[in-house]
């Protein structure tokens, strides 16, 4: 079984990793399958609203954000089960 | 106002981008700007470099880029962009920098330089810089040119009353429209292209007028795209233009003459660059 946390990406605009925002919507609950291009979480900063996509097929397992926290780069969000 | 939502899905392509800048030291403005557009850009592998350092000695009051007193440019940072257009087999290159009033060149040997080495060694691959204003002066300009860059743009921002209140005291609207004026009347085979951030406060008549001065001035390609405040330090987004209002100024811009019109939310003048540059050439000729 892989288990992969999902993180919001420290690689977005990776050397102004300065940036944070507000989680405004969790578009998937525990127990959900996923398939890569997924909509998983919507940050809110101030320039836009960032649409996380899944990059994997799997099913959540555990969520680890609420809307309204506070995330920048690096935060742990998800933790999805892959399926080959 | 609904804030425009961009999707991320970092992956390929893209690691390999944020690898190869990093290491060769190269900054660039998809980073620099806070770009809406880098997971697209970066995951279809292509990149705007941004030479003459990361800090910028103007203070516009919509830009991201790190103001302050920049550091001498690296003369090696040109051969550094020709190893990353290397790896990268980059066949359209774009090209900006920040604005570089403390050296006496303003930083337009860096510009020579940077494209020379690429088309000396590569003279089929296309070249697009995006240029700071210079003040005006004439010997800067035409030492750029000289390089022989495919396409140059500088940008006029947004529309004359706001001029001073948007962009640095030392930038100036009519002073734009003369560096893309004086471009044209050294090599009017140079394709040239000027964008205006939208949603800082203009009024549409005033939009219509700054796409006039542009055309008066023989620009080739305009990009109309919406303005987004990148932090609380930037000043604030006055509107958001609708997908509508964006096709009607499209529709305006072809009917003053542009031979290309990129009107859109995301739009930014390196965006699509490649497309852009054929349409214009191909519509130009026809």
């Amino acid at each position: 079984m892989d288990l992969v946390a999902v993180y919001v990406p420290k690689e977005l605009w990776p050397r102004r990793g300065v940036w944070s925002g507000k989680i405004i919507d969790i578009k998937v609950g525990v127990g959900d399958k996923v398939s890569v291009g997924d909509p998983l979480v919507e940050i809110e900063i101030e320039k836009a609203v960032i649409v996380l996509e899944s990059e994997y097929n799997g099913v959540v397992k555990e969520i680890y954000v609420k809307k309204g926290d506070i995330v920048g780069p690096g935060h742990k969000l998800l933790l999805i089960e892959v399926l080959k | 106002m609904e804030k425009i939502r961009i999707r991320v899905r970092i992956g390929g392509d893209y690691l390999s981008i944020a690898s190869l800048v990093n290491k060769l030291g190269i900054y660039t403005v998809c980073e620099e700007a806070l770009c809406p557009n880098i997971n697209e850009c970066w995951g279809s592998k292509t990149a705007t470099f941004m030479i003459l350092g990361k800090i910028c000695s103007r203070g516009c009051r919509f830009c991201y880029v790190e103001k302050g007193a920049p550091p001498p440019p690296d003369p090696y940072e040109p051969r550094r962009v020709l190893e990353a257009v290397e790896k990268l087999g980059l066949d359209y290159i774009t090209i900006t920098s920040v604005t570089r009033d403390d050296l006496p060149d303003e930083g337009a040997e860096q510009f020579y330089w940077t494209i020379k080495l690429i088309k000396d060694k590569y003279p089929e691959k296309l070249v697009e810089v995006l240029i700071p204003d210079f003040s005006g002066r004439v010997e800067l300009i035409s030492r750029v040119v000289e390089a022989g860059p495919d396409v140059i743009a500088h940008n006029i921002e947004t529309v004359k009353r706001l001029t001073p209140l948007v962009r640095d005291r030392r930038a100036g609207y009519d002073q734009s429209l003369r560096v893309l004026d004086i471009i044209k009347r050294i090599n009017p085979r140079i394709i040239t292209k000027s964008s205006i951030l939208l949603g800082m406060g203009e009024e549409f008549d005033e939009i219509i007028d700054a796409m006039r001065d542009l055309r008066r001035v023989g620009v080739d390609i305009l990009v109309l795209s919406q303005y987004l405040r990148p932090s609380p330090k930037q000043i604030p987004v006055h509107k958001y233009y609708s997908l509508e209002e964006f096709r009607e100024l499209e529709k305006i811009g072809y009917e003053l003459g542009f031979s290309y019109v990129l009107a859109h939310p995301l739009a930014r003048t390196s965006y699509r660059a490649k497309e852009a540059y054929f349409e214009a050439i191909r519509r130009r000729g026809s």
